[in-house]
């Protein structure tokens, strides 16, 4: 290809060059004629009548002369009102008449778009639990794969990991960003801390099961090369968890000899953890708080044990705010939550915590006596309604009882071999009572 | 040999241990680099012993019988760097050599390494015993160990005469004549060496071009119009770099031996309110241990944690956007203090590993094609408008002013739209320069897709999507590193997006961008640009260690996973869930 300009003699610089800009942007030609010049004042002298030249770059095809305008690009001037000189020139010509005045047409292709970047979904603390209730069999090797990256990666924060789990398309089946990484605190994969909305992978750790103490499986960073337990020890398995939800359980004889020697040990975690979490108003107390929320310029909606609605019943004052304790969202512009918070108006703190862990203490605030728990004493299975799912911490214990995340029937989250003891223990904790499943309809 | 093999090593260390992943590596080695590794690192008495030491161990081992003899250091059975590379050095030291009006010819170029190499001057032409295929091959190696390490690779050969004696010359930032020019300007005004010593790299790149292009060499020149913002960037540092080495010398300053901290500008915004703030972004040379140090801002006491790459975590130090800093540095041998200038406008972009994260930073310049905010004074409005009303430059909705800070705003998602800026008569020069991009800028940037561990990779299955701009017409071409087969070429006009095929096999790529009116085809088409990346096998992936301080903390007890430990810690309980 080769460029070639084309004199053009006018009048008037600025209105002349956006009118070729305009009509090289419009029709598209800027492929054709990439850049304008202009002649430079020459000691203030000019030509009569304040004539100046243009001169429109052409980028010739390889079989077009480079002597003679060609007859399409006189006609598209002739077309804009100009008079055109008949020859061509080259750079090296006009060189010295046009010094640093090249005008790009092409620059001007350039779209002006918004970054337009979404907020970024909620969080563990902005988000109820919720889960695949519709039964379908999600494909968890895209959870393994997930867990892997985020051993290898180590560490990060919330909009990477939100990042990953929307590439995996994770999140087009069922669950949110903060569905999966609820799922993977559980199984003790992962860390997340609220305050800064940043993860951790957890220790590799192997854990055994609280009904059947010589079965381990593993919690913690893992990578592709952790397969190969299922291949090389003797009775190790990898299972799906309900519903595909999770990173797929892979577990092994506790007395195995071959485990890989980054491996620590944990013994029953979800006892030692049962026996060291706080009853539920401990809990409470040591959340983190808000430090005097504004609450102007948004709405405050309260959550009455089914529903958010609006609130006007607390207000700010001097010395901090007047109204009922309860749990309470705050809506920023267009809607979009900005917090939650449980109020103890008491003690005028506005605690924070995952939101499925608020709803609970609100619950236990207001309905303490109608929350209950099912024991299934045949299996060691233990059912809570999905409406009254526990804060994340005790129901990691839950979870770290077996290596299963639970699985929804009719509306109860069913955990799979809890037993007796850590179920009575955690529920002595949270203050609810335990029945047996031949008591429960 | 044991002597070559630690200049090896030195030489490679010094070239690459400050350069961030995927960023391009330069095997620049000058007179000065070779002084200053000898002195610091390898223990000699004085400079020019030194550079005569590694000369005298290049000899001794790279000639045999008044030959070049490079067998013992081609047989490279372990998956260190090149064992040749300091030999490489050698030539990029004869380059460095070639005068600034120097007729670029082989036989300039040959005259030079033979004088370094010692050979009788009374012959011409290339070194006994050293061919051009031989040459080519060590670059071709050297590039590859390059993005195998997760570099981007920046010797290429010429065209014609000069296809192999390019390699070297690319690798020259600053070559002799340039650093003599350089410190003849920065020394020609009173107290303009202490003053520049506080700029940044984009400062000084800017008020040469404007105030002293015509007295700047070829190369120089050359360097500060090229398409390739990575090597301005390069040219940047290496002129801020000579510029504290020249201040240290006239002021009887000691200058610091593994190379100068930078400051920039950090914008984080508060997860409820949204209100920005903003907080100095300090970076350190890799060699700094920046752990043991602490910046001090009045009465507070900062310690240095690597964040980043070479960034440190931001700091909260007061009144930042409206006063200049010098901060005093505690614990640190090799720095005593950090400048962080009091500017009247930054440049923030996303942070290019994290860009869903709502903050930004001066993570580097902003990218042709790529929006950035614009924090500035009320002053810079004016400009902005101007610029705006022709077409040049555009941004969202209207300035929004600092909380807290008077006369500070945000122009948010600013975008360069045009590189038409010449009928423009600048009214606030520093920042029409900095706004105003190259004439022959090419803009890459990479989205999507799964992010690998490291910079600049990707998981297979999940390759990013390529988001180039340029004035005017290039080809971009893709090849897996290491061969010359175009796997994909693009004409790109203006702004253009390309997702890579998912099914992109696992290796090491080049995105290069040649001229349009170049075969891009055609092997010997010079890059205008070149970006490595990776498609990481999932096979590959590795537990890696997690944040040790992110736990549950629970009355007396800590709890990671399923680790539980005992623990006294109370502060956090905003982990406590």
């Amino acid at each position: 290809m080769t460029r070639r300009y084309i004199c053009i003699p006018t009048v008037g610089l600025e209105k002349n060059l956006d009118l070729i800009r305009s009509h090289v942007r419009s029709e598209h030609l800027a492929h054709r004629y990439p850049v304008v010049r202009y002649e430079r004042p020459q000691g203030g002298r000019r030509r009569g009548a304040g004539e100046i030249y243009l001169f429109l770059g052409v980028d010739l095809a390889p079989q077009e002369g480079t002597e003679l305008a060609p007859a399409q690009d006189r006609a598209f001037l002739k077309r804009l009102g100009f008079r055109v000189l008949p020859n061509l020139l080259d750079g090296a010509q006009i060189k010295t008449m046009t010094a640093r005045s090249e005008i790009s047409t092409e620059g001007f292709w350039f779209r002006f778009n918004e970054t337009q970047i979404p907020p970024p979904p909620p969080t563990l603390e902005q988000e109820e639990a919720g889960d695949n209730q519709t039964g379908t069999l999600l494909d968890d090797s895209r959870f393994d794969q997930l867990l892997w990256w985020l051993s290898a990666r180590g560490h990060g924060s919330w909009s990477e990991l939100v990042s990953a789990i929307e590439a995996l398309g994770l999140c087009a089946d069922y669950c949110s960003p903060a569905g999966v990484m609820r799922n993977l605190v559980l199984l003790g994969h992962v860390e997340s801390r609220t305050n800064d909305s940043r993860w951790s992978v957890a220790p590799r750790c192997s854990v055994t099961c609280v009904l059947d103490d010589e079965v381990s499986f593993l919690t913690g960073a893992r990578g592709p090369s952790d397969e190969l337990i299922v291949s090389d020890i003797a009775g190790a398995s990898r299972s799906t968890q309900p519903n595909g939800a999770g990173p797929a359980r892979i577990a092994f004889p506790a007395d195995t000899s071959s485990m890989p020697d980054d491996l620590a040990p944990v013994g029953r975690a979800a006892l030692a953890l049962a026996y060291l979490m706080p009853t539920i108003s401990d809990w409470i107390s040591r959340l983190s708080e808000i430090h005097r929320p504004d609450l102007g310029g948004g709405t405050l909606q309260r959550f009455d044990g089914r529903t958010w609605e609006p609130d006007s019943s607390v207000r700010e004052t001097d010395t901090g705010y007047d109204g009922p304790s309860g749990l309470y969202r705050f809506l920023g512009e267009g809607n979009r939550t900005l917090w939650h918070a449980l109020y103890d108006s008491e003690r005028q703190r506005w605690n924070r915590a995952d939101l499925t862990g608020l709803k609970f203490a609100a619950l236990t605030l207001e309905a303490h006596d109608r929350l209950r728990v099912t024991l299934d004493p045949s299996t060691g299975d233990l059912l809570i309604p999905v409406a009254q799912r526990w804060p994340l911490i005790y129901e990691r214990a839950l979870v770290l009882a077996s290596g299963w995340l639970p699985a929804y029937s009719d509306g109860y989250l069913r955990y799979c071999r809890v037993g007796e003891l850590l179920a009575r223990k955690l529920a002595d904790r949270l203050g609810i009572a335990v029945v047996e499943a031949t008591d429960h309809v | 040999m044991t002597a070559y093999l630690d200049w090896n090593h030195e030489i490679v260390h010094a070239v690459t241990a400050d350069v961030e992943q995927g960023s391009p590596v330069y095997l620049d080695v000058n007179e000065e680099r070779i002084r200053r590794i000898g002195v610091y690192r390898l223990r000699h008495r004085d400079g020019d012993e030194s550079v005569d030491a590694f000369l005298a161990a290049v000899r001794e081992s790279c000639l045999r019988f008044h030959r070049v003899d490079l067998s013992s250091l081609l047989d490279q059975n372990t998956k260190g760097p090149p064992k040749f590379a300091g030999f490489l050095a050698t030539l990029v030291l004869a380059a460095y050599d070639m005068e600034d009006d120097e007729v670029v010819a082989a036989n300039n170029f040959f005259f030079r390494l033979r004088r370094r190499l010692g050979f009788s001057l009374q012959d011409q032409g290339r070194p006994e015993g050293f061919g051009q295929q031989q040459e080519e091959f060590m670059w071709e190696i050297w590039n590859e160990w390059v993005v195998a390490n997760r570099w981007t690779p920046t010797a290429y050969p010429g065209q014609g005469a000069t296809r192999y004696i390019n390699y070297a010359r690319s690798q020259t930032l600053l070559r002799s004549a340039d650093r003599n020019t350089l410190a003849r300007v920065y020394r020609s005004r009173p107290n303009l060496l202490a003053e520049a010593r506080r700029w940044d790299q984009s400062t000084h790149l800017n008020w040469l071009a404007r105030h002293e292009s015509h007295g700047l060499t070829a190369n120089l020149r050359a360097i500060l119009d090229s398409p390739d913002p990575d090597r301005r960037n390069a040219l940047g540092r290496a002129v801020a770099d000579l510029v504290a080495d020249l201040d240290a010398h006239d002021t009887g300053r000691r200058s610091s031996v593994a190379g100068q901290p930078r400051s920039g500008l950090y914008r984080s915004v508060h997860p409820l309110t949204g209100a920005p703030r903003f907080l100095a972004f300090l970076q350190f040379p890799a060699d700094i241990p920046v752990e043991r140090g602490a910046v001090v801002s009045g009465a507070t006491r900062f310690s240095l944690e690597r964040f980043k790459g070479l960034w440190t975590r931001p700091l909260p130090v007061p009144d930042l956007l409206t006063q200049v800093h010098t901060l005093p540095i505690e614990g640190l041998a090799e720095i005593n203090e950090i400048s962080i200038p009091a500017r009247e406008h930054w440049m923030l972009v996303r942070d290019p590993d994290d860009p869903l994260r709502g903050d930004y930073a001066t993570w580097r310049d902003p990218e042709l094609g790529e929006n950035f905010v614009l924090l500035g004074r009320g002053k810079c409005a004016e400009q902005l408008a101007i610029l705006k009303e022709e077409g040049l430059l555009q941004w969202v909705g209207h300035p929004v002013p600092v909380p807290g800070i008077s006369d500070w705003f945000e122009w948010r998602d600013c975008k360069v739209l045009s590189p038409s800026w010449g009928h423009i008569n600048p009214i606030f020069p520093e920042l029409f320069d900095e706004l105003r991009p190259s004439r022959f800028a090419i803009g890459i940037n990479f989205l999507g897709g799964l992010p690998g561990p490291f910079r600049s990779s990707w998981m297979h299955g999940h390759p990013p999507t390529i988001r180039a701009a340029v004035f005017g017409r290039h080809w971009m071409r893709i090849r897996r590193a290491g061969t010359k087969e175009s796997l994909l070429t693009e004409l790109l006009v203006g702004e253009h997006e390309l997702a890579l095929p998912s099914e992109l096999d696992a290796g090491d790529y080049l995105l290069e961008v040649v001229a349009g009116d170049q075969d891009p085809v055609v092997d010997g088409a010079i890059p205008l640009r070149v970006r490595s990346f990776h498609i990481l096998a999932w096979e590959t992936l590795t537990p890696g260690q997690g944040d040790r301080d992110l736990v549950t903390v629970g009355p007396g007890f800590e709890i990671r996973g399923a680790e539980i430990s005992v623990s006294d810690r109370a502060g956090d309980k905003g982990a406590s869930r």
